[in-house]
């Protein structure tokens, strides 16, 4: 939560200004009705007309002024809260940024990353909800305070006293029960949406076993009880607005009840009385928002939590800083991986002493079942994460001393999970080549066989690439690949969610634009396989099987079975 | 607006909600009306007269103050508990909705959406009916009481509250079209905003190859950046409409006493009158405030309350209940169903274009699938044959042409009943939170341990659930997380043997290349398609190949039907697809 606050400290003139205007606000308020109660009492006493015309100056200044005080309040405070939102992203950006990949394989990255988002949004309004609120209201508090002193200290004190019930007593009160019952409905929330989340996924096999009633009445029942909750807990939330109602009416009244003699005995004067009362009551405007503020701070809390732990997560594997930043100036003559050993949890290997090498210009698959192990190699190819044990070498250079996006720039990369921008195609393509023309970019889109879309760099494709389909996809990457001109191409299960044609298609333009470019094949369809110069079959995170398509067919092992088993499947 | 219309008329639907809402705005403002009036009393006596006149109407003041509060709370429970009835009843008919639109909806990947709506949209509905309505009730009863008080007392006060309030309305009738309109927009470029940095974020591996991570951030920088600059001059325009509106209440207040002042030196009224007008202002322009604040709370409401409604509003047009509710199957058709000679199915120009596309998915599709046979579905992805297992399996309805089983039409026939008929094996199969005895009794409730046993020995999945140490009490949570596919598959096809049905959908997983897992899957698969009518959406050339007939499938139409051998030598479709795949 101070992490938070640190953020309000880079901006402190807007921040000090939003504090200000806000007190302003209120200060108007409290202006504006006393001077009317004055007005009206001094009236009262008919004198001339000129005597008032400070009085009514006053009353119309507060008027005006409190309209426009909080004018801009609000716009400082809402620019402050966008200014924070912005370097609260920027932070959080270089913070996943700077993660491992690790880290993202460890995690479910989608529902985290939407969390977080939303986490940042709640965290925004800190400022507004919860620091200015609080501020403002011991500000207002001490004015006023300061400002019954004049009159009589007994009336400062009794008003300090219920300030200090609104302000602090019953947040706290609400605060705490608000906990209370939060805790158990929470949890009631969660049951329920679990319950939703398995029947709704499983809604085929709902349908088709009969289970329509079943779950209706389950779900109803659960619901009963959230009801059961809810209903109990009703009263809750409203007290926050009757408790200041209340203590703001007593306080007044209490403060009336003092005055009484002091004025009977002339210790203050009568026509001030009503200025008095009406003050005091205006001044606990600035106690409204606190209980919320207490309630938001909770949420706020939890939020910052979350995400400052994101940040604590990764301290405790981090990535090993790299020695030295050389720079490789030539294409490395080959790339080996020598007895390469890895574990995402320490416990379970998922690489096990894996040794191999890919010379430049040569052609070269991994095949082998989900889970094999496959993915994690290229993983640690591309530098997302060192090797537990033993060393990838480009040339004759450990990668994991080598400048990051140097080494990277080696590749062209196309995968699966080849993330496709919610921006337009040319945003797309540049990404791989930011200095790269339309021609050029038209020139890639025709070069894999997207001539359909070349000329319309402009296109959408919609949230995760929704507009395209997996081939398109798949050939996207393959033109962004194409645009970087890198030596060495990196195929990750391309054709993994393609039909027969659209896989030969792609592969054909693969084959096409391959030239004297080294290949890295990750897949576990076996498709071409008589093309490549060695296949590595991987299983159980070793390597099984090493050698060319003839040789390993005619070894009748696990690639002989994987590839009959092939000839028996249909798309 | 059609909406709040709809959302009214939820709260309406709770009986006396609205009459009682407004009894105790009634209620509230007779209160405040005494309570002012008690207080002026009060402060004249002192202020002129140096004395309390009456110390009983102190009493009276506590009680008012006390009073005052208790309502608001008690409005605010009230209102609370009537929200609860509202959003259960709402979840409830929406859950139940959703099972009645079945698969055919939830398939869309709609899942994560509708969740959401359920869970969140329904409670941000709290607000609305806790805050929005009763405050909309009481800016028209309290405002409305005060004036006529005023006017009975003071009029030329009472005129001004009377010209201000409108004036007043129509500046957050003007906030609420042209200001809203654009705070909306740009709220809405916020969320997106907000997208565009969860896009970056999950697309971060892709540009860290790319080494584009660092100008990224710049570019997020930028745009953010310049986003607050458009929005806050888009806000600006807001807060002025909000000023002028606060400027309204302020000045009007003012004005009054002003004019208060003004008379009471000319010896045209008394001070307590005039006081008690002036502490009846600020009274009178509260709730205009007060739902000025809770305007956001009706927004929010309204626009959570459009998912909702989105979902209600869902048509039934492709849902099977809505023929359901008309018939039902009367008992000697079930007989029909169950007769020994098995159970065969018939399509007859059987049509179907799912709601959000132009092209139909299949076109006069004619076939039948004779009694105790096994027929096979070929074809590449796209050509229909997935949706037409779909349509068999009553999940959707053709929009034209007819399904019948032995002869009747699936259309006439009860949904749920239909289902008893049928045993469904899908290539993702869910499993339900519970144990795996659970999961496997769902389909024969009254299985006993023997039954269960043999169907999971017969399909391959007792070796791996006997390892487990709490056996067939295992629990299984998140869809079965724990399994792996292969066993996935076995528990699912245990299920199917369990129910023993007389026809049975087996879609086919697609390739994992695992060879020992293939090998018990297809072994399962061959125990359990014998005896029965089946069904298979095939991707294995064995399973095409054992196949009574294949139905060949292309761009949503039959193409060729006929066993292997003879399709083979017929040279056509199915020929040449099995060549580009190279399995010939």
């Amino acid at each position: 939560m101070l992490k938070v606050i640190g953020y309000i400290r880079q901006h402190k003139a807007a921040f000090a200004g939003a504090v200000l205007l806000a007190t302003g606000t209120i200060l108007a308020g409290i202006g504006l009705m006393s001077t009317s109660g004055y007005l009206i009492s001094r009236a009262a006493q008919r004198p001339m007309i000129v005597d008032l015309f400070m009085v009514t100056a006053g009353v119309r200044f507060f008027g005006i002024s409190r309209a426009v005080v909080r004018y801009f309040e609000r716009v400082v405070s809402h620019d402050l809260t966008f200014k924070i939102l912005l370097a609260m992203r920027m932070n959080f950006y270089r913070q996943i940024d700077s993660f491992s990949q690790k880290w993202f394989m460890t995690r479910r990255p989608g529902d985290l990353l939407t969390g977080v988002t939303s986490d940042i949004e709640t965290l925004q309004n800190v400022f507004l909800r919860i620091v200015s609120p609080v501020i403002v209201a011991f500000l207002i508090g001490s004015l006023t305070f300061w400002g019954l002193t004049f009159f009589d200290v007994k009336i400062a004190f009794i008003t300090l006293l219920f300030f200090m019930l609104n302000g602090v007593v019953s947040p706290l009160i609400i605060a705490w029960l608000v906990r209370g019952r939060g805790k158990k409905e929470v949890q009631t929330r969660s049951k329920l949406k679990v319950f939703l989340v398995d029947r709704l996924q499983g809604m085929q096999d709902l349908s088709w076993m009969g289970q329509q009633k079943n779950s209706r009445d389950s779900f109803n029942q659960m619901q009963a009880e959230l009801d059961h909750i809810q209903r109990k807990n009703a009263g809750i939330s409203g007290l926050a607005e009757s408790l200041n109602n209340l203590l703001s009416h007593l306080a007044m009244f209490f403060v009336l009840i003092m005055a009484i003699p002091l004025v009977m005995n002339g210790e203050i004067r009568g026509v001030v009385l009503a200025a008095l009362i009406l003050g005091v009551l205006s001044s606990f405007e600035a106690f409204q928002g606190l209980a919320n503020a207490f309630i938001q701070y909770e949420n706020s809390d939890e939020a910052s939590k979350r995400l400052f732990s994101l940040a604590e997560n990764d301290k405790t594997d981090p990535i090993p800083p790299t020695t030295s930043n050389k720079t490789l100036q030539d294409i490395p003559e080959s790339i080996s991986f020598q007895h390469v050993s890895f574990s995402y949890d320490g416990d379970t290997p998922t690489l096990k002493d894996v040794s191999f090498s890919i010379p430049a210009g040569s052609c070269t698959a991994i095949v082998g079942p989900t889970g094999s192990g496959k993915s994690t190699l290229l993983n640690l190819l591309l530098r997302f994460w060192p090797p537990d044990s033993g060393s990838i070498k480009a040339g004759e250079y450990d990668v994991n001393r080598l400048e990051e996006t140097n080494y990277r720039s080696l590749f062209g990369v196309v995968s699966q999970d080849n993330w496709v921008f919610n921006r337009s195609l040319r945003e797309n393509l540049l990404l791989a080549k930011p200095e790269a023309t339309d021609e050029e970019l038209i020139e890639s889109l025709i070069q894999v066989g997207l001539d359909h879309f070349a000329h319309d760099l402009d296109m959408e494709p919609g949230t995760q690439g929704m507009r395209f389909s997996g081939g398109e996809r798949q050939l996207l990457a393959l033109a962004r690949a194409w645009l970087r001109h890198s030596d060495i191409w990196i195929f990750d299960e391309v054709t993994a969610h393609l039909d027969a044609n659209t896989e030969r298609k792609v592969l054909d333009t693969l084959w096409s634009l391959k030239g004297n470019k080294t290949l890295l094949m990750v897949t576990h369809r076996l498709v071409d396989m008589e093309k490549m110069d060695e296949i590595l079959v991987m299983s159980g995170g070793q390597i099984v099987e090493k050698g060319t398509h003839a040789e390993l067919y005619s070894q009748k092992g696990i690639y002989a079975r994987m590839f009959d088993l092939q000839k028996e499947v249909l798309d | 607006m059609h909406t709040h219309r709809r959302l009214f008329g939820l709260a309406n639907g709770v009986h006396g909600f609205f009459p009682g809402i407004a009894i105790i705005s009634l209620l509230i403002s007779a209160v405040v009306i005494t309570q002012m009036y008690l207080l002026s009393i009060v402060i004249a006596d002192v202020f002129l007269h140096s004395e309390v006149g009456n110390p009983t109407l102190l009493y009276y003041l506590v009680a008012t103050i006390a009073l005052r509060s208790l309502l608001l709370w008690f409005r605010e429970r009230y209102a609370q508990q009537t929200a609860v009835t509202i959003k259960s009843g709402l979840r409830k008919n929406l859950f139940s909705h959703l099972v009645k639109l079945g698969p055919a909806y939830t398939r869309t990947g709609k899942t994560g959406e509708v969740i959401a709506t359920l869970m969140e949209a329904v409670e941000k509905l709290d607000d609305y009916f806790t805050r929005y309505i009763p405050s909309v009730i009481h800016i028209i009863i309290l405002p409305i009481t005060i004036i006529i008080f005023t006017f009975s007392i003071d009029w030329p006060s009472g005129l001004i509250m009377l010209i201000t309030a409108p004036l007043i309305l129509f500046f957050m009738w003007l906030i609420g079209t042209y200001a809203k309109k654009l705070t909306e927009e740009q709220w809405g470029q916020m969320s997106r905003l907000s997208s565009h940095f969860l896009d970056v974020l999950q697309g971060l591996k892709t540009l860290k190859i790319f080494g584009m991570n660092q100008r990224e951030a710049d570019n997020v920088y930028k745009s953010s950046d310049n986003f607050r600059i458009i929005t806050m001059r888009v806000l600006k325009v807001a807060f002025m409409s909000g000023m002028v509106l606060e400027l309204a209440a302020s000045i009007s207040i003012a004005l009054v006493a002003v004019q208060v002042g003004i008379r009471l030196i000319e010896g045209m009224m008394t001070f307590q009158p005039g006081l008690f007008v002036l502490l009846l202002a600020p009274e009178f322009y509260l709730p205009f405030r007060t739902l000025g604040l809770h305007h956001h709370a009706g927004m929010d409401g309204s626009a959570a309350a459009e998912k909702i409604f989105d979902i209600m509003d869902t048509g039934a047009e492709n849902s099977p209940e809505k023929i359901s509710q008309k018939t039902s199957l009367s008992e000697p058709d079930t007989d029909l169903l169950q007769n020994d000679s098995g159970l065969g199915i018939r399509f007859e120009n059987v049509n179907f274009t799912y709601p959000d596309a132009n092209e139909p998915v299949l076109k006069s599709i004619n076939c039948r699938l004779k009694a105790g046979s096994l027929t096979a579905v070929a074809g590449s992805t796209g050509s229909g044959k997935s949706t037409f297992a779909r349509l068999l399996l009553g999940f959707m309805q053709p929009d034209s042409g007819i399904i019948s089983a032995n002869n009747l039409p699936l259309q006439q026939m009860n949904h749920e009943l239909w289902h008893k008929f049928i045993a469904y094996v899908p290539q993702h199969p869910h499993f339900f939170n519970g144990t795996i005895l659970e999961n496997l009794l769902l389909v024969k409730p009254g299985a006993t341990r023997e039954e269960v046993e043999h169907a999971a020995q017969k399909s391959g999945a007792h070796s791996f659930i006997a390892q487990f140490p709490r056996g067939y009490h295992t629990p299984l949570t998140d869809n079965a997380s724990r399994l792996s596919g292969g066993e996935k598959q076995r528990l699912a096809i245990a299920r199917a043997l369990l129910k023993d049905a007389p026809l049975l959908i087996l879609d086919e997983p697609t390739s994992s290349l695992d060879p020992e897992s293939e090998q018990i899957v297809a072994t399962a698969t061959e125990t359990i398609v014998k005896n029965r009518t089946t069904l298979v959406i095939a991707h294995r050339l064995k399973t095409v190949k054992n196949a009574d007939n294949i139905l060949v499938f292309n761009n949503g139409t039959i193409a060729e039907t006929g066993r292997h051998d003879e399709l083979i030598t017929k040279k056509g479709l199915y020929a040449s697809y099995l060549t580009t795949l190279g399995l010939k």
